[in-house]
């Protein structure tokens, strides 16, 4: 199957380890133009590192707006219009009820929600996208199942796949699809940390029958989505769970 | 913060009663200590003292005595 991505330009965020590096290898093997974003530099640079010529990278913090609207602008000044939006910037949080504050929340909806909103608001703009566009967010099961002490994270998810929802009914008249991909649990450095804590306390894991995902399997759904052989899914939230929904 | 505020800190946590804590108790004679709780105290310790708690340190915590120490 030709994903036919050669020369398209894409923004990534979370470029800097995980599943965002790995996606943005899979799209630079393709042959498209990434422009990977991350705070932190040394991962980002090992991405470029790892990319070669196609990928590009911008450190840049996603909380603060005017550095995201720079960036786009950017990008498009330099690469042209652009093809698509992948979101994969993130954090996690394992907080019981008794210490939930709004503090607490809007950091991790600042990361997870608001700046995938930005990001969108400002990739959407006419001069800054091509029509038939595709943009992939990532969400989690978290969006659709419960979790001790993962309400902020879980409240994030679904504010994640509710936009989308949204966003695929106004963007359709442009042909610009938007999807989010609903994991469980995959083998990157944020979610071994995560596990070992979770180990520590004596908290429960995923338990997902086929067991944890490797990153390569959420980027290439990420690829096939962006591709042209996908354009009438949007709107909607591809499981890569090992069957911890079933 | 002095060491009747740090315990009144982990009574609430926990939801004990004040005077339930002692510097002594040991943590597993505590039924409230449990996975939340300990999850609660790695946000609380970052919240109140500016101290990120590993999983390996939650681990060698035995008495409230390490958590008042951890504390400092």
């Amino acid at each position: 199957m030709d994903l036919n991505l050669l020369c398209k330009t894409y923004l990534i965020t979370g470029a800097g380890s995980g599943i965002g590096r790995e996606t943005s290898l899979v799209l630079a093997r393709e042959g498209a133009n990434v422009v990977i974003m991350d705070i932190n530099p040394q991962g980002l640079a090992e991405t470029a590192s790892l990319g070669g010529d196609r990928c590009h990278p911008i450190v840049v913090d996603l909380t603060n707006e005017t550095a995201v609207s720079e960036v786009v602008f950017q990008t498009v000044e330099k690469y042209g219009k652009l093809d698509g939006l992948v979101h994969c910037a993130g954090i996690s949080s394992r907080k019981p009820l008794n210490v939930l504050s709004k503090n607490g929340f809007s950091k991790v909806m600042d990361v997870n929600f608001y700046s995938f909103v930005e990001l969108v608001k400002q990739c959407a703009k006419k001069k800054h996208i091509n029509d038939g566009a595709s943009i992939v967010v990532m969400s989690s099961i978290s969006s659709i199942k419960g979790y001790k002490a993962k309400t902020e994270y879980c409240v994030s998810k679904a504010a994640v796949d509710a936009f989308v929802r949204c966003m695929a009914l106004e963007l359709a008249d442009r042909k610009i699809r938007i999807n989010s991909v609903m994991a469980a649990e995959v083998l990157t450095p944020l979610a071994l940390k995560a596990k070992e804590m979770n180990a520590a306390v004596g908290a429960s894991d995923f338990n997902a029958p086929l067991g944890p995902s490797a990153p390569y399997e959420v980027a290439n759904t990420i690829a096939f989505l962006l591709s042209d052989v996908t354009k009438t899914i949007t709107g909607t939230s591809i499981l890569i769970d090992g069957g911890a929904c079933v | 913060m002095t060491l009747e505020e740090k315990i009144a800190l982990l009574e609430d946590m926990l939801e004990l009663d004040g005077g339930s804590l002692k510097p002594e108790t040991e943590l597993c004679n505590i039924d409230e200590y449990d996975s939340m709780a300990k999850l609660s105290l790695i946000v609380l310790m970052d919240d109140e003292c500016g101290k990120k708690l590993t999983g390996e340190q939650i681990r060698e915590f035995k008495t409230v005595q390490d958590i008042l120490d951890f504390m400092d």
